[in-house]
């Protein structure tokens, strides 16, 4: 699955940092960047949490 | 920056959101919830000074704890309302203005500019709504005190709605509430005076849960050990979430008969362990956890949801439930249909949900079991000899407190883990959300005794309070904190805020608390809570577990 968030609508929340810190990193210019190519098979679920407790919808996904 | 709000858990980046809310609000409304607050000061004002002369005005009363309980995290979205809200909360402040100073009041110096500004349209609000909010304070101790405050006075707030909706009052806490409210407009207040205020806050937070427990009690029965249904039925049915048990008595009443089902959610769980609500067979049981998972919950759900107070979570665009959700009492979503409040003591009308829920399918099954609960303080007395011997034999060595919030944040999985790591010889006193990171465990018994012991809503840590004074009491110790109870608490929002002042008015120290610390302690306002009451942070769980049994 690949991940995606985008960068115009992101508010810099945290929210999907703090609810799946091994796919979401907030870094300096306020926004959350996706680490790496792929989400883990194990960071899955929390991933896809993330993506629904996004206050403004900015994350989305590719299986 | 747009907006500035730090009051629940989630606060962004752990100092505050400042563009939107991570809980979904706008900084349109988080500005009108900060200008709310504000006439809310400006009553309190006028409503402490013409208390002195005598008078009291239950329409205003009303308006404060109402006012206070909608800016709840999570509890009220809907900015209509809040500019309907504030308007009327303006009317109320000009009464007690005229009324006193037609009993002889005389001018107030110094007065603040919440009982003197004054607007009539969205334009006038949205002109003055930027420059009244948490950052109007420029000392950052003195704010981060006052906010301490009127976060605690927002928990007492809701417990004050929901006994008043069971017509039982107690005006001291309506007093309280407004003459702390407009302490925080007072500048001549010093930091120590400050925080007598927040101890006192405290004080009238166990006032207020008395009060709940009492009207819970005294209409539905006390609490006993239930043994709960986490299955569905084969009928549509409707979800109802929050609070309050008035609107849950509403419901079962106008839903008997009519092939419709009631299931419990969140902190709506309890209402299963009162007996009043026992003789309803279409009341089939609990579905789903804690609020932060309703976006799924919802869906596989299938039928309407009934809003009673917080949690509500923005539905996404596509979601399918989102035009089947239904507001009442203080809580609102914009578009969903909100339910009004009982005239003339009629019960509120639920029909148009009813009508709804016959046309849905019936919830999909998530999980299947039972969870045990119903450990309020009339329970666990019943239960205290076998309680007692199983301290006094070492069966039970500690009891952990772990009551509170549940919310979003990966770092709460501690919670789960802590629970299933602690010693097997160790008793979960709970309430609240936070219930959810471990009631579904099987964490086994003690001589019979459910190794996790709930008590119900987050209003009956109160019967955990009760509790702890009971076994004080039985064995004969000085202080509250010679029992061999550890408080490692979960928080999320603001009621859970009136809890931990209330747990500090009696004594409690050494409290735990997490996943993070409030955003809107101060250092200062922080050390003086860690060095006073032994306020402290969460680690790791085994690591907590070896302190916690030292």
């Amino acid at each position: 699955m690949k991940t995606f968030v985008d960068k115009e609508a992101c508010i810099g929340c945290g929210i999907c940092e703090n609810i799946c810190p091994s796919v979401f990193e907030m870094r300096e210019d306020g926004k959350s960047y996706v680490k790496g190519d792929t989400v883990a098979a194990e960071n899955k679920d929390d991933a896809l949490e993330a993506e629904c407790e996004c206050p403004v919808e900015a994350i989305s996904h590719e299986e | 920056m747009s907006m500035f709000c730090y009051q629940c858990q989630e606060a962004a980046k752990g100092t505050g959101c400042t563009v939107a809310g991570v809980c979904g609000k706008k900084e349109e409304l988080a500005n009108m919830q900060d200008l709310l607050i504000f006439v809310l000061k400006g009553i309190s004002i006028y409503a402490t000074k013409a208390r002195e002369l005598g008078i009291e005005n239950e329409k205003a009363n009303k308006i404060v704890f109402d006012g206070l309980f909608m800016t709840i995290t999570n509890a009220n979205f809907d900015d209509a309302r809040f500019v309907d809200f504030i308007k009327e909360a303006l009317k109320a402040r000009e009464e007690l203005k005229t009324a006193y100073i037609k009993a002889g009041g005389l001018e107030i110096k110094n007065l603040h500019d919440s009982a003197i500004w004054t607007g009539t349209s969205i334009e006038d609000f949205e002109a003055k709504n930027k420059s009244v909010g948490v950052l109007a304070t420029i000392n950052e101790d003195v704010r981060s005190l006052r906010e301490l405050v009127i976060y605690g006075l927002k928990g007492l707030a809701a417990y004050t709605e929901h006994a008043y909706n069971l017509d039982y009052t107690d005006n001291s806490l309506n007093v309280f509430m407004q003459k702390a409210l407009a302490d925080t407009t007072n500048d001549n207040l010093s930091v120590d005076e400050l925080i007598a205020l927040v101890l006192e806050t405290g004080k009238f937070g166990v006032d207020g849960m008395a009060l709940l427990d009492k009207a819970n009690t005294s209409t539905y029965g006390n609490p006993e050990i239930t043994k709960v249904n986490i299955g569905v039925s084969d009928k549509p049915g409707i979800l109802i979430s929050g609070h309050d048990l008035r609107d849950m008595e509403d419901l079962l009443i106008q839903t008997e008969g009519t092939g419709v089902d009631v299931y419990t959610h969140g902190e709506m769980l309890p209402a299963n362990y009162y007996p009043a609500f026992k003789n309803y067979t279409h009341f089939i049981g609990n579905y789903g956890n804690a609020w932060w998972q309703q976006k799924e919950e919802f869906e596989s759900f299938n039928g309407p949801i009934l809003f009673t107070t917080n949690c509500i979570v923005p539905p996404k665009k596509d979601a399918k439930y989102a035009n089947k959700v239904f507001t009442t009492g203080t809580s609102g979503y914009p578009g969903s249909i909100h339910i009004a409040g009982r005239k003339d003591g009629k019960r509120k009308d639920f029909s148009e949900i009813i009508e709804l829920a016959k046309t849905c399918a019936s919830p999909i099954e998530i999980e299947k079991g039972e969870i045990i609960g119903g450990f309020a303080h009339n329970q666990v007395v019943q239960l205290a000899d076998k309680v007692v011997d199983a301290v006094k034999t070492g069966a039970i060595k500690k009891f952990f407190v772990m009551a509170g919030c549940d919310g979003r944040h990966a770092s709460r999985s501690y919670y789960t883990e802590f629970a299933e790591k602690l010693p097997k010889d160790t008793v979960i006193l709970t309430a609240g959300c936070a219930k959810y990171r471990y009631n579904k465990l099987q964490l086994g018994d003690i001589n019979g005794i459910p190794r996790v012991l709930d008590a119900g809503q987050c209003n009956d840590s109160y019967s955990l309070v009760v509790i702890a004074l009971k076994l004080k009491e039985i064995f004969e110790l000085e202080n509250i904190n010679d029992l061999p109870i550890v408080y490692n608490i979960a928080w999320y929002e603001q009621k859970a805020v009136i809890v931990l002042l209330a747990l500090l008015y009696l004594g409690v120290k050494d409290i735990h608390l997490g996943p993070t610390l409030p955003a809107f302690l101060s250092p200062n306002v922080a050390k003086v809570l860690i060095e006073n009451f032994g306020i402290a942070g969460i680690g790791e769980a085994e690591d907590d577990i070896k302190l916690f049994m030292e």
